[in-house]
């Protein structure tokens, strides 16, 4: 007998390419003669070069062959006939938000607080304007979530901001999420208490669950996105993560460096808001406090969509506040693609990761500093736009 | 002017960064012992030293006594007029800060209180402010069945340490509370919390005899090899082993049912709040129950902070009852009893104001420092570790401005597991 | 008892408002009371920043006393010193290039070199300083003072502002209401309550359309004529009304000195012969109604009192224009996150503008309003016009931010030198207060921040601020307490 939850799954699973392969089969016929391989294959000579492990290449190349990168470094011989760029700035990996609802409330399934088996994936619109404003900000890769409304809303996918269409998916299963916050607590349904979500949390890992979410979760095969704001919340994601076996990343606490000390012995990755003009001193001063610390940490800009990520700015103000810069930069590529468990297609610039560029014209985390373009695989997306 | 000024400020940026969970500190092993003196201290065994000192390190009591000497020790004399008592603990609280109830359901056993804890709470700053170093943290009164509170030290770690029982004692209420503001379900899809089954105190007793005949059978189908009812399972662990359960009770009728209830499920009672037990205590006396009375309050009326109008007016007609003599009542009656604040816990309203209130309406003072220390102590099982100033025992102690349950004695410092946390800083 | 100084000759009588009325019309008259502002003539485009004026000084106070030495110097006036020495004295920059502190004097020098030291910033509209009520309230008027709701006990945000290199601030509040008030411009570095934390330049702060319809915008128009207008009727009143008093006066002593006479000559006549005098004793007028708000506006109307209207988009723009041009007020413009379209007409009206933070990065919350154009903070740079970055009514989020806010300006087009320009010599210059505060030069107060790098890059650190000459933050306070 097929469970509900199986059936769902099997319809599912593969609809979202096939979706996209067919209704947009017709409309890229022609955008199938841009994606040619010679288009994504060029040399790229910089001022400077930031890899996304932290480290920084004075007058760096890279080579780009096929959409994906060839090489890296200071000084390589470029193959002949091959294009090359010259860019008097830095060139990073593009930037990864670690959670974001593009495509806002239409992901909001709210009929009961505990539905591990819903994808984002299978609600995604791959066309919706915030992906634009994404790409200008310099994000090539957005982790889309569920909002959080509810205890378990689901699982996030991780989505490309540009690109064919057939391969903007990078994965459907990328985390699952979990609401320990304050807003995913309603009054008028269980759980309404944070020890209500904890039991049935407990209960759904500790029971045979039919949800394959779940499962992977135990697993350790799927990562678990904890929300929790207070240190309580804080304390009890890290609790939980100990007992059921998550591979956990405690995301948007409010202060983060109460959450690092509580998580510090467990090592769970945090995964930071960033910050903005509005926030309070007392956050600042928290993100400041991380400081040159060697915990992982990632930034989600955790919107609705709409307006900007800034992902860039929260890092830059994090860096006034005095986290160390070359943290700030790591946060936004490749810790962030290691949260995900895509470091070996994201996040770095590295042989045969995807070519996700960002061009600046400056230190990627001064707040005057412009992008100048945006490649995703290879190829430019951007249409000029700036954006945080 | 402006040295002054850019005093401050150079203070505002040194106090900011502050804003974290202080690293653990009680680990850390003292390189020297404290050496705390005060006029008299009262070890509540029944000793009293005046001169007094006591002798602290690694979070540990090293001594007690007069004259007390130690060679390296960091010394802190609180003067002539001081008192040290042991810390106070409260059997009763309730912390406005945490979500103490889980409305999803009536009979919520598996549920812990101590999973929604928030070290960063302001609540403990308010405990310790009236001289409380333990209390036992009780969930609120929304279900019938409500979970398992938790026994705790005021001062967090950022570690599990300061939980000293995740698991304490199983609270359930009685009387209105449960059913306050409920409507009865008539049609439709409910969509509010308030749509719930009890709406009278006969619904809410008939909600717990239910759940604990249920466990009588599911223990009998279980052992016959049925299925596993985790919420059925600890009702019938609990009845198997004779365990406590908490009821709230504050009218005279809701302490009778508990006891009742108690007796038919062959459980061990503990009676929260029992506003109206002067009125029988021969009543408590024989069915064994312990009884954590209060808050005892200056108005006759209770002010509400519970869960607004739903229940306020609820819990005032049951509040309403209580008598500023009630603990020398009891006392003379022979009923032994702690001291709990239950929602004024962290207000300057909590434990040592309640025990000065019991002790300006006759109460003895020795009785009203074993009321919050060692009978309580001993009720959450934690009397090993505290509740006494004993040597070996952890070093919780409360210094007081005078003679401690006066109305115009305050505590000006308080030590939790060796470390200080002064008044002033809180 | 009338004072020989008193050019109309009634200050010895009516009421406080008739007296204010008098200095304004001797102040109108005679002298033109102008803030520095008023030299900029309102149909010339904003010219580049006059020589800066050297106050005089006394001697003695001008033999500067305190050096700052070596450092990178922005002046906030687009110049850039690189190993320059600031010479100080009584609170004052007396110049900036090379100097030696004389030998064996008691100067005090602070080495500053691999510091870049900027002008304190302007922030020449923000509600940080006013209480919760004063900045949320819907109550308004010409005659309100804004000063009045400064909480002085609410020293956090102040300081932290202070800290982040903010030195002088503007009081303004968020336009719920036409009127919003009169302004006053404050040192931070000064507890609010303190008589010389005022800089001066207060100016009378209104709104007008702000995202309304076309209809309520041509009402606002209306509304703020007929404002004017009554002005400039009461003004007419008091007037009338000093005249006459002045008339009532002469006639008063006149008769007095004819009734004394009489009763002199009287003195000896019997008791029934003596009579009163035959001339009936001259009527007093009456005055006005006092109305402190009319008198405000009225300053305003004489120029005295630079007016900030409070505007969104072009249609405003225009109508605060055509307010201008009536009654010839000395204008500046807040606001405009829809202007785009009026850049150039400000531009050739030589208007300076204050804008917020969605005027300076447009869409940054919304992308699903109306587009607005995202390079407004750069068309008004290129324009030419005197431009000045507020923290508005979000003081408490982002005065702290300023520099930040202008930072991403640069981002979003503006040149570095344009986005400093605007926290400093700009919002100076919108306040009239350009010979003052906001930029490095001689003459000027010495506000001063030191930045460990180049300001405008995230991982540099305020080092130092300086208020009048003395350091009142020290990042580090060691140190900090060494230079006092």
């Amino acid at each position: 007998m097929t469970s509900f939850a199986e059936l769902r799954r099997s319809i599912s699973r593969p609809s979202l390419a096939r979706r996209a392969a067919l209704g947009l089969g017709s409309a890229l016929a022609c955008s199938g003669a841009l994606a040619s391989a010679q288009e994504a294959t060029f040399a790229l000579q910089a001022k400077k070069v930031l890899t996304g492990t932290g480290e920084a290449i004075e007058s760096g190349v890279v080579l780009v062959e096929n959409g994906k990168i060839r090489a890296v470094g200071a000084g390589l011989a470029i193959p002949a006939g091959w294009t090359v760029h010259q860019h008097d700035g830095v060139v990073m990996p593009g930037l990864i938000d670690l959670g974001a609802t593009l495509g806002g409330s239409a992901l909001l399934e709210n009929h009961e607080s505990l539905t591990p088996d819903l994808r984002v994936a299978d609600g995604i619109d791959l066309w919706d304007p915030s992906y634009a404003a994404w790409l200008a900000a310099g994000v090539t890769s957005v982790y889309v979530i569920p909002p959080t409304g509810s205890v378990i809303p689901g699982s996030g996918a991780v989505v490309k901001t540009a690109g064919a269409p057939e391969q903007r998916i990078v994965s459907t299963d990328a985390g699952l999420e979990i609401g320990l916050n304050s807003g995913a607590r309603r009054r008028d349904r269980a759980p309404t208490s944070v020890q209500g979500s904890a039991l049935a949390l407990r209960d759904l890992f500790g029971h045979q669950s039919p949800a394959a979410s779940v499962q992977r979760a135990k697993r350790g095969e799927l990562a678990v996105f904890a929300h929790a704001d207070s240190a309580g919340e804080v304390r009890l994601a890290a609790q939980l993560a100990n007992e059921l076996g998550w591979k956990a990343r405690i995301v948007g606490p409010a202060l983060p460096d109460q959450a690092l000390a509580i998580v510090r012995g467990a090592a769970i990755p945090l995964v930071l808001r960033p910050l903005d003009y509005g926030v309070d001193e007392r956050t600042r001063r928290s993100y400041g406090a991380l400081g040159a610390t060697a915990h992982p940490i990632g930034f989600a800009s955790l919107a609705q969509g709409g307006g900007e990520p800034g992902l860039r700015r929260g890092a830059a103000l994090a860096v006034r506040a005095g986290l160390d810069p070359a943290i700030a930069v790591r946060a936004l590529t490749g810790g962030a693609a290691a949260m995900l468990g895509l470091e070996a297609r994201l996040g770095t610039l590295a042989p045969g990761r995807d070519a996700d560029l960002v061009w600046l014209d400056g230190d990627p985390l001064d707040l005057g500093t412009r992008i100048v373009a945006v490649f995703v695989d290879g190829k430019r997306a951007d249409r000029g736009a700036e954006g945080r | 002017m402006l040295a002054l000024f850019s005093l401050c400020l150079a203070a505002l940026g040194a106090a900011l960064p502050n804003s974290g969970i202080e690293p653990p500190v009680q680990a850390a092993p003292d390189e020297h012992p404290w050496l705390i003196q005060a006029g008299t201290v009262i070890d509540a065994k029944g000793q009293r030293f005046a001169p007094g000192a006591v002798l602290v390190k690694d979070g540990k009591i090293l001594a007690v006594g007069t004259g007390l000497v130690a060679a390296n020790a960091k010394v802190r004399d609180f003067g002539a007029h001081a008192v040290v008592t042991p810390g106070l603990i409260e059997a009763n609280a309730e912390i406005e800060s945490i979500d103490r109830a889980e409305e999803g359901a009536e009979i919520t056993p598996r549920l812990r209180l101590a999973d929604g804890l928030d070290p960063e709470s302001r609540a403990w700053a308010g405990l310790r402010r009236n001289g409380v170093t333990s209390a036992f943290l009780s969930p609120g009164g929304r279900a019938v069945i409500s979970g398992r509170g938790a026994v705790v030290k005021t001062m967090p770690t950022a570690d599990e340490r300061w939980i000293l029982d995740p698991a304490g004692a199983l609270k359930a209420t009685m009387g209105q509370e449960p059913s306050g503001g409920n409507i009865v379900p008539r049609f439709g899809r409910p969509n509010s919390i308030f749509y719930r089954r009890p709406t009278t105190r006969m619904g809410v007793t008939w909600e717990f005899r239910k759940a604990f005949s249920d466990a009588q059978l599911y223990a009998a189908a279980r052992s016959a090899g049925g299925p596993l009812d985790p919420d059925a399972q600890v009702l019938a662990d609990l009845m198997a082993s004779k365990g406590e359960i908490r009821m709230r009770a504050r009218l005279l009728q809701d302490i009778r049912t508990a006891i009742r209830l108690a007796e038919e499920f062959g459980l061990r009672l503990v009676i929260e709040e029992g506003i109206e037990s002067f009125r029988s205590p021969e009543e408590i006396l024989a069915a064994k129950a312990k009884l954590i009375y209060g808050p005892t309050l200056f108005e006759p009326a209770g002010i509400v902070f519970g869960f607004g109008f739903a229940t306020g007016s609820v819990r005032q007609q049951e509040t309403d009852r209580n008598y500023l003599a009630t603990p020398a009542r009891l006392h003379a009656s022979g009923v032994e009893f702690a001291l709990g604040s239950a929602d004024y816990a962290a207000t300057d309203r909590g434990l040592a104001h309640q025990a000065a209130i019991a002790v300006h309406f006759g109460l003895p003072r020795e009785v009203a420092l074993r009321a919050c220390t060692v009978v309580p102590a001993m009720w959450l099982g934690i009397e090993k570790r505290v509740g006494t100033l004993e040597v070996g025992k952890d070093a919780d102690l409360v210094v007081w401005s005078g003679e401690p349950f006066e109305l115009a004695t305050r505590p000006v410092a308080v030590m939790v597991d060796g470390v200080f946390a002064d008044a002033q800083e809180d | 008892m009338k004072r020989s100084t008193d050019p109309v000759g009634w200050s010895s009588c009516g009421t406080r408002a008739l007296r204010r009325a008098a200095a304004w019309v001797f102040a109108a008259g005679c002298v033109g009371v102008g803030l520095g502002h008023a030299s900029a003539a309102p149909q010339e485009p904003s010219t580049p920043p006059a020589e800066p004026v050297a106050t005089p000084v006394a001697p003695a106070a001008a033999k500067p006393n305190l050096f700052v030495q070596g450092a990178r110097v922005l002046t906030g006036r687009g110049e850039e010193l690189a190993d320059a020495d600031i010479a100080i004295s009584g609170g004052r920059i007396r110049g900036v290039g090379d100097f030696q502190p004389p030998a064996n004097s008691a100067a005090k020098v602070i080495d500053a070199r691999g510091l870049t030291i900027v002008p304190g910033f302007v922030d020449a509209a923000s509600d940080l300083l006013l209480e919760a009520e004063a900045r949320a309230g819907r109550t308004g008027g010409s005659e309100l003072e804004l000063a009045l709701s400064v909480d002085p006990f609410d020293d956090r945000p102040r300081l932290t502002a202070l800290a982040a290199g903010v030195t002088s601030m503007a009081l303004a509040r968020a336009a719920q209401t036409a009127e919003q008030g009169l302004s006053a411009v404050r040192k931070l570095a000064y507890p609010p309550r303190e008589a010389h934390a005022a800089v001066g330049g207060s100016a009378l702060h209104l709104r007008i359309g702000l995202g309304r319809d076309r209809a309520s915008k041509e009402r606002d128009l209306r509304g703020l004529s007929s404002l004017f207008e009554g002005a400039e009727k009461y003004h007419g009143e008091l007037e009338k009304y000093a005249k006459e008093l002045k008339e009532y006066e002469e006639k008063k002593a006149e008769y007095d000195k004819k009734v004394a006479k009489e009763r002199e000559k009287e003195k000896d006549k019997p008791e029934a012969e003596k009579s009163a005098s035959k001339e009936k004793e001259p009527k007093k007028p009456r005055e006005p109604k006092e109305d402190l708000g009319k008198a405000a506006v009225f300053r305003a109307l004489q120029g005295e009192l630079p007016v900030v209207l409070h505007v969104e988009d072009e249609l405003d723009v225009e109508n605060a224009l055509e307010l201008r041009r009536k009654f010839g007020l000395k204008l500046s413009l807040r606001g405009l996150s829809r202007a785009r379209a009026a850049v150039d007409s400000i531009a050739k009206a030589g208007v300076p503008v204050l804008l917020e933070i969605d005027a300076v990065l447009p869409n940054r919350e919304l992308t699903r309003t109306p587009a607005v154009a995202r390079d407004l903070a750069k068309a008004f740079a290129e324009a030419g016009v005197d431009v000045a970055y507020v923290s508005g009514s979000r003081g408490r989020e982002l005065a702290p931010h300023l520099l930040d806010l202008a930072a991403e300006a640069v981002s979003r087009g503006v040149s570095r030198a344009s986005a400093l320009r605007a926290i400093t010599y700009g919002p100076a210059r919108a306040l009239g207060l350009e010979r003052k505060i906001g930029s490095i030069a001689e003459g000027c107060d010495a506000d001063l921040v030191a930045y460990d790098g180049d300001p405008f890059s995230s991982a540099a650190r305020v080092r130092w601020v300086m208020v009048d000459g003395e350091i009142v933050y020290a990042a580090d306070r060691i140190e900090g307490s060494a230079q006092r």
